[in-house]
């Protein structure tokens, strides 16, 4: 698996400098905005259901009365104690004199009575949260409120206004973990981190309604000036890779941190700790008939226990320790990032961590480069067949059209051609990019939007709708209405096929007139 | 979009190219909505506001997206920010004008960075200003990860105290930016040990004196949920809640549970049981009403009395006032809450060795060890703050055939029976201490 390769650093220049021109192309370089863009669906679709989920439980999470309701949270928002080590040797006394005031005595008193220290020793407090479910309360407008949230959610898994949406949906998240701080876990503390970066980055420059938007309005502008529908690549952009680089190197930091924390505990040492997942009642599928025959299978036979846990909790070691340092190799990133997709599939299957398991796929999603993803999107959205898109450039409307098709057309199999080019084939220069057009015989009866597919046959009106829907698979969701029984003929009442006189190239009818 | 890349130069590719309208929009919304803040001086017509303040604050992010380096787009749009911030001046949206604020600030050091690039690219032509913000950014870049750092460091580890740099990295200079971020994970993910999981029991009573154990969670799917009388009967709770089913096919809403009665698992450290509490203990367990419940016989007494820190000590009464609110009497709505008594539960597992023994489950009684941790009335207030069995385990005991003498079962600890005894059955003193008719799995009392 190759990363786009930057300029390569001169092994003979000046130490410092190398390290520096080294930073700067980690960082800095231009990246190509694909993988964001393929992270950005991957954790939208999770955030979207997480969301969703949350309706079930709405009140009991985030209400007013909820498990932790509002007076609490409040109170630990404002006035949870926060100790520090003191900063010198002497160590501090935790004993102060009552104060002399007694308005400011029964503070005292009621703060240790609740929060178990004096106030006056805390360094700080309260807590730097915040949300929306502090403020709103009522269950109607928190319905309101939320369901527009699920909206939002759903913009910026679309990447629809991303710029936008990707603050809103940040910012929309936080308000659910603040709130209900009791109710996170590990995916939670993935998820914010996430979806901090992809608001940083350009998450909506690649795989995104705004890129559709954008390749529609490129093409439409060109082809207004007569030049040739552009190709449509995403550019690769500078925020883009610091975005991923920040997603790449979180990782190593969440694996470094959890690998090595592991080696605290004895049962990780001892090849043990794999067991207090597996036999975790809570956690593991215990219900499972197949799944308690395979457990009881192993503790029958000591020597296939120990080796199945000690070589789980190896594999668990090695790949969170090691993972930091072997991606970086070219050669052995896309093993690494294998097996970090296999241990959160194991946790998936044998904890049923979904959730956590599929967003810490998708952040490890970050290491695959952009051009394998473009390589895979497009196996899978290049239809078979190639067609030619006829138009004439002087028709509004066909030029809205063309763009349209030329926007979908991620797999480029549609070339767009102005039929009312009066310079043949033979005639035009090799090098002549723009297509000159004689208003003359374009003002002259306009042939319709003609889809030419790779035998010659010829589609205009609702069959070339028909046609155009089917082949391109990025509108194959739309091509489901053809199937639909009469939509066929309905289609065609409106928008009819044009006679072959209609069709006959623009050169044919300027020798019939002349 | 491209316009946003460094390397780029040259027309937009989307369509909307004009950020004025929208950052118009913005100010005038953001300096009605100061204008209503300044007339009502209160928290009244709150929809007014709201919709003033976020669809400014909105249009003003959308200006900023079309031109994100415009000095005076940015300007403008930090402006539109600073009047949403003055608009909630005289309403209690507190973490609304913190984050607005914080955001408000970003967009000013925005601007002044456009500024700067600005006036560099007119002062020094070349690559100064490329060079200048990369410096800058990767100081932004290294600040970052130092207080990622700082978080995951800051954890001190099983026996001894966190390291002195991280802890004041973390609340001196980083606490406030994780933490409005929410990027204060530790990432330590079942580390040290992958401990068992901790489960909820509630023992509802209503003031007829019947009475209702409440599991969270629970994922038995064959869970008896009964309501049990005073004079000793039960019923069975038609169309129970209790009876387990998953949520969500991801087990989300499962976890999030259990993420709950986890929360109330923080313990302190203490180095020892005062005496007099262990005293007490022992003198209510010999003369306790309904029958003696003594210590557990197999644990060490540290490990049977377990006070949580204080932030945990406060979730419980936070959870007892939300079963009084949604747990009404499951018969008569109308009979009120009277209290409810809450045990916090670890659910220890089988050793593998244990786990093939047919007189063993997961789901075996004895595997559950119950800490008391109060009785509460439906404001959250505890019934009985003296109470000498509060956060003290209140044991299920096994019990083994005795191969000898059949009548006299013998009490081994579960970690030193031998292979061949089977268990008999177990005390329950949870039920006899909660004064309940069933025990939590809906069991007669034993």
């Amino acid at each position: 698996m190759k990363m786009t390769s930057p300029p390569v650093v001169d092994a003979h220049e000046n130490s410092p400098l190398r390290w520096l021109r080294a930073w700067h192309q980690f960082w800095f370089a231009p990246g190509d905005p694909t993988t964001l863009g393929l992270v950005r669906i991957c954790l939208g679709m999770i955030v979207l259901y997480v969301h969703l989920v949350y309706t079930l439980d709405l009140q009991e999470f985030m209400g007013e009365h909820a498990w932790l309701d509002l007076k609490l949270a409040n109170a630990f928002r404002h006035d949870v104690p926060w100790g520090i080590m003191p900063n010198s040797w002497e160590e501090r006394s935790t004993y102060l004199p009552e104060p002399q005031d007694e308005a400011e005595r029964e503070y005292v008193n009621q703060y240790k009575a609740q929060w178990g220290t004096d106030p006056r020793l805390a360094y700080v407090k309260g807590n730097c949260n915040w949300s929306l479910w502090f403020h709103v309360t009522d269950p109607y407008w928190m319905n309101v409120a939320h369901f527009s949230i699920i909206g939002i959610m759903f913009l910026f898994t679309i990447g629809f206004c991303t710029r936008i949406t990707s603050v809103l949906t940040w910012l929309s998240a936080l308000s659910y973990i603040h709130r209900s701080p009791t109710t996170v876990f590990g995916m939670d503390a993935i998820m914010s981190v996430m979806l901090f970066y992809l608001m940083i980055g350009p998450s909506g420059a690649a795989l995104s309604v705004d890129r559709l938007i954008s390749r529609y309005w490129l093409t439409w502008r060109s082809l207004r000036r007569h030049r040739p529908a552009p190709a449509l690549r995403p550019q690769p952009l500078v925020m883009a890779n610091v975005a991923l680089r920040l997603l790449q190197v979180h990782l190593c930091i969440i694996y470094f941190m959890s690998g090595t924390s592991k080696l605290l505990g004895s049962a990780w040492w001892n090849g043990t700790a794999l067991w207090g997942t597996l036999a975790n009642y809570e956690f593991a599928r215990m219900d499972n008939p197949i799944y308690m025959t395979t457990l009881h299978f192993l503790c029958d036979n000591r020597w296939l226990w120990e080796i199945v846990m000690t070589s789980g909790v190896v594999f668990t070691l090695v790949l969170e320790i090691g993972f930091p340092f072997l991606v970086w190799n070219p050669r052995l990133r896309g093993p690494m990032v294998l097996f970090a997709v296999i241990l959160h599939l194991g946790i998936a299957i044998f904890m049923q961590l979904f959730t956590f398991s599929l967003i810490m796929a998708t952040l490890a999603m970050s290491f695959v480069p952009g051009a394998t993803v473009r390589r895979l999107i497009n196996q899978l959205f290049r239809g078979a067949e190639s067609f030619r898109l006829s138009i004439i450039g002087a028709a509004p409307r066909q030029l809205r059209l063309a763009s349209l098709v030329h926007a979908f057309d991620v797999g480029e199999q549609v070339e767009i051609t102005d039929a009312a080019d009066v310079v043949s084939v033979e005639e035009s220069h090799p090098l002549e990019t723009a297509i000159t057009t004689k208003p003359a015989v374009a003002a002259q009866k306009k042939p319709p939007l003609q889809l030419i597919d790779s035998k010659g046959a010829v589609f205009t009106g609702y069959a070339l709708f028909e046609r155009t829907v089917r082949s391109l698979r990025l509108l194959w969701p739309l091509a489901l209405l053809t199937w639909i029984p009469g939509i066929g003929g309905l289609g065609r009442s409106f928008f009819p096929e044009r006679s072959r006189r209609e069709m006959k190239p623009a050169r044919e009818r300027r020798e019939a007139v002349a | 979009m491209a316009g946003d890349d460094l390397t780029t130069a040259g027309e937009s590719d989307w369509p909307v190219t004009n950020p004025w309208p929208m950052l118009g929009y913005g100010l005038a919304a953001g300096l009605l909505a100061i204008t209503v803040s300044e007339v009502l001086r209160d928290n009244t017509w709150p929809l007014l506001r709201v919709f003033l303040i976020g669809t400014g604050l909105i249009a003003a992010g959308g200006a900023v997206s079309i031109r994100p380096r415009s000095f005076l787009v940015v300007l403008l749009a930090a402006l539109t920010g600073l009047f949403a911030y003055l608009a909630m001046s005289y309403t209690d949206w507190d973490s609304a004008q913190l984050v607005v604020g914080i955001l408000t600030t970003l967009a000013f050091l925005g601007a002044l960075l456009n500024g700067v690039a600005y006036c560099l690219g007119l002062l020094f032509p070349g690559n100064v200003t490329k060079v200048v913000f990369s410096i800058l950014f990767s100081g932004v870049i290294l600040v970052h990860f130092g207080g990622i750092l700082s978080a995951v460091t800051s954890v001190p580890p099983p026996n001894g105290p966190a390291p002195w740099i991280s802890d004041q990295l973390w609340k001196r200079v980083y606490r406030p930016y994780l933490q409005f971020g929410h990027l204060n994970n530790a990432y330590h993910f079942y580390s040290p040990e992958p401990g068992p999981p901790i489960i909820i029991w509630s023992l509802i009573e209503y003031a007829d004196g019947s009475k209702r154990w409440i599991w969270i969670p629970n994922r038995d799917e064959e869970y008896k949920d009964y309501l049990q009388f005073p004079d000793g009967s039960k019923q069975l709770i038609p169309n129970s809640d209790q009876i387990f089913h998953d949520k969500d096919p991801l087990k989300q809403e499962w976890y999030r549970r259990l993420s709950l009665t986890e929360s109330t698992n923080q313990l302190q450290a203490l180095p020892m049981i005062p005496q007099g509490i262990l005293q007490n203990r022992i003198l209510a367990g010999r003369t306790f009403p309904a029958g003696a419940i003594p210590l557990h016989p197999y644990l060490a007494e540290s490990m049977q009395f377990r006070v949580p820190q204080f932030i945990s000590l406060w979730m419980v009464p936070s959870y007892a006032r939300h079963l009084a609110r949604n747990y009404p009497h499951p018969l008569d709505p109308s009979i009120e809450f009277k209290s409810v008594k809450i045990y916090r539960v670890i659910h220890t597992m089988l050793e593998a060795r244990q786990f093939n023994r047919p007189d063993l489950t997961p789901t075996s009684r004895v595997l559950y060890f119950p800490y008391y941790h109060g009785e509460f009335d439906k404001e959250g207030k505890m019934v009985k703050p003296e109470d000498p069995f509060l956060y003290w385990l209140i044991p299920i005991e096994p019990v083994y055939e005795n191969p000898s003498v059949p009548d006299q079962p013998l009490r081994i600890p579960m970690m030193q029976e031998p292979a061949k005894l089977e268990l008999k059955g177990y005390l329950d003193y949870l039920t006899l201490h909660s004064g309940a008719n069933v025990s939590p799995w809906g069991e007669d009392q034993r």
